[in-house]
């Protein structure tokens, strides 16, 4: 006998009530922030518009510009080799990191506070302090590689260490938050588990691949996700150190997504950026959660 | 980042309307026009302020406009990395300052969407005109129209290194005037064991829009231009090759570096030494006095280079101005605050803040210029101004990519700039 779904009793009721009541500034804020500027920018991307005039249908003609434009593919190449550069270093780093400070080593806690102090400034102030220390002439690498023989580096107006640079200064800036994730997910794996591993034999790097990274896998998962999808979003380090140069060899699609927007007013073709962006990042979050939790079951 | 404040000052109590308009009477006759002050206060917005010029706005010259006239002033500032993001937005929602300070090359774009007032009436019957170097002028007009006028310049010539100059045997009377002699000392210095000699050329090239700022100087003393006559950009016509063609020589022949970049903070490349020529403009004066003081009067000014000997010299100049919103509710009274400004003796105060040159010829032997090389102030009498194009801003990028890649020696100066027209005429819809 199956059992009768029971009405929501008057208490109930109010309760429910009350909860949409007690969400709805927060989700009337969302709409307002989030989804009403979406659904303007999925709007705005289909039209002709400068800020001045009114916006005029246009169909896909900012779609077929853009990929019509070598600088948008180039863009688009950046931003993809940034992100996943950083991602792909910076987990590991991180993880090494955490494991260092997981040791419960003297002055740890100091250490992570260095470490998780570059967080607290903002990209702007990084880029600015990176600029001189990047700086051929007068910045600390460059004076090193000299006092060696070496002649000055042009970490910033060189097309191959240009977006490079930036990946070492973003990961400077990021890698104490990530680190912090990963140190938190360390902490949960279960002694035990280490300890029996030890009497049985395995040595650290086993019990590393075999114990840690299993349990923390979700950190690790969540910090590569979060990582790689604001990574898609750089613009400041690019905006500040370079202006995107040389020849574009630091322009992400953001970059150019404000570009078109504030020194050509095609707002238009700024949305279309807007779009194709938030598009790859939707894409790439659903394939990244279906693979993880593929991975999951499959261990499970 | 960036800083936009609203400044209120001399908060007196608002002004009744007959006195604001007896204060105004005397202006109205200047402008021709009938006076009808709103009684609300104007707004200015400045860009890129530095202490010293907001101080003089906020203590004397502003409250010297409203003692005069009954009209209070709102004072805006702005950086300039943001500001034509923010000129334009607050255009477009009608909020823009009554008087909006413009970049060099923003005449075209702003006039173009209707955000700037037409001020042909205004100087029909303004005293002063004459007064101004008449190709700074004609740098605030945009298809045939005046909407903005010079508050200060920043006059490009060819400038140099005196110590270096003496140490190869150069004196100030033999500098150079066509671009073949430029070379030659460009040669000579790398020749010799001065501190300039691995690079002794540098071309503005910074995170910005540097190389193109000296293209564009040998485009025009080339004789070269940017559009024909129907609109189509004309960047791979033979005298912009042969000016792109000797510009990319220098890095060829080993004078310059493509890695020589001026990330936009400490001294300059001959301000430091590392380089003994350049085309620049007095801006290289403030970075001296902030980087090596020592070294503004090292710099000197020589005379604008003509492309050929006994040819045409030919300077360009990044000319700031001041405009009147078209969504101005006060546009007389706006007009009589930028005819304050632009007094004489207003005009040097905000030359001198901004380290600029002035927009003014009678401001040429101002003070503040005494001890720095004549040749600066020279240079404005040979200004051509660039091509006026409302996507100035995107195209002024595309240029400067394009020479990079010459400079860089990824492409032939001629593929280059046709690559350049190809995507100028897709900027500009054609």
């Amino acid at each position: 006998m199956v059992a009768k779904p029971s009405t929501p009793t008057g208490f109930e009721s109010h309760r429910r009530r009350a909860g949409i009541f007690l969400v709805s500034p927060a989700i009337a804020a969302m709409m307002l922030t989030s989804i009403v500027p979406l659904i303007l920018a999925i709007g705005l991307s289909f039209t002709d518009y400068d800020l001045f005039s009114t916006p005029s249908f246009n169909g896909l003609t900012n779609y077929q510009q853009l990929f019509s434009d070598s600088v948008f593919w180039q863009a688009l190449g950046n931003t993809i080799s940034f992100a996943f550069g950083q991602v792909v270093i910076g987990v590991v780093a991180a993880i090494g990191v955490a494991l260092l400070f997981n040791q419960n080593l003297t002055g740890g806690a100091a250490m992570r506070t260095i470490v998780y102090i570059p967080q607290a400034a903002s990209y702007v102030v990084v880029a600015l302090l990176w600029n001189m220390m990047l700086d051929p002439a007068m910045g600390p690498f460059s004076r090193i590689v000299q006092a060696f023989g070496g002649g000055p580096v042009y970490f910033l107006s060189s097309i191959e260490l240009a977006m490079p640079s930036i990946v070492v200064v973003s990961l400077w800036r990021n890698i104490g938050y990530f680190m912090i994730i990963i140190l938190a997910a360390l902490k949960s794996v279960p002694k035990e588990l280490l300890e029996a591993a030890a009497l049985d034999g395995a040595g650290a790097i086993r019990r590393f691949f075999y114990i840690t990274l299993p349990e923390i896998r979700s950190a690790v998962v969540f910090v590569a996700i979060t990582w790689f999808l604001g990574g898609l979003q750089m613009f400041t380090q690019s905006y500040v150190m370079t202006g995107g140069g040389p020849i574009n060899a630091t322009k992400t699609l953001v970059y150019i997504m404000y570009d078109e927007a504030f020194s050509a007013l095609n707002i238009g073709k700024a949305s279309a950026i807007a779009v194709l962006l938030f598009g790859a990042v939707v894409v790439l979050s659903v394939s990244l959660r279906a693979i993880s939790y593929l991975m999951r079951r499959k261990s499970q | 980042m960036s800083t936009f404040t609203s400044t209120p000052f001399n908060r007196r109590a608002i002004l009744k309307m007959g006195a604001a308009a007896a204060a105004v009477a005397p202006f109205a006759s200047l402008s021709g026009r009938t006076m009808a002050a709103s009684g609300e206060p104007l707004t200015i917005m400045l860009l890129g302020p530095n202490s010293a010029t907001v101080d003089d706005f906020k203590n004397n010259l502003l409250p010297a406009f409203t003692k005069e006239s009954g009209i209070e002033v709102n004072l805006q500032t702005s950086d300039w990395g943001s500001g034509f993001q923010k000129v334009t937005t607050a255009a477009a929602s009608g909020t823009l300052a009554d008087i909006v300070m413009l970049g060099g090359i923003w005449t075209a774009p702003l006039a173009d969407k209707g955000a700037l007032l037409p001020l042909t009436d205004y100087l029909a019957n303004w005293a002063d005109r004459d007064s101004f170097y008449p190709a700074m002028i004609a740098d605030g007009a945009y298809d045939g129209v005046d909407y903005a006028l010079p508050i200060y310049a920043d006059t490009r010539t060819a400038l140099y290194r005196r110590d270096i100059l003496e140490a190869v045997g150069v004196s100030e009377s033999d500098l150079p005037k066509d671009w073949d002699s430029f070379k030659a000392l460009a040669k000579t210095i790398a020749a010799s064991d001065t501190s300039a000699k691995r690079t002794p050329v540098f071309w503005g090239t910074n995170k910005s829009i540097g190389l193109q700022q000296s293209f564009a100087q040998l485009i025009l003393q080339n004789g070269g231009t940017y559009y024909g006559a129907d609109g189509s950009a004309q960047f791979a016509s033979d005298a912009n090759v042969e000016a792109l063609d000797y510009l990319v020589s220098f890095f060829r022949d080993g004078l310059s570096d493509v890695n020589q970049v001026f990330s936009g903070s400490g001294p300059l490349p001959v301000v430091s030494g590392n380089s003994a020529m350049t085309l620049n403009g007095f801006a290289e004066i403030g970075n001296a006095r902030a980087n090596a003081p020592d070294m503004v009067d090292q710099i000197i000014a020589g005379p604008p280079l003509a492309a050929k000997k006994g040819g045409a010299p030919v300077s360009s100049a990044w000319i700031n101005k001041l405009g009147i919103s078209a969504g101005s509710k006060n546009p007389d009274e706006a007009w009589m605050l930028l005819q304050h400004l632009l007094t004489k003796n207003n005009a040097e105060v905000i030359s001198k803040d901004y380290g600029g040159l002035p927009g003014r010829k009678d401001l040429a032997n101002a003070d503040y210029l005494s001890g720095v090389s004549a040749g600066f102030t020279a240079a404005s009498d040979y200004i051509v101004p660039q091509p006026a194009n409302p996507n100035m801003l995107i195209i002024a990028k595309e240029i400067n990519t394009a020479v990079e890649k010459a400079v860089r020696q990824m492409g032939e100066p001629a593929a280059v700039l046709a690559e350049l027209d190809a995507k100028i005429d897709q900027i500009n819809g054609r």
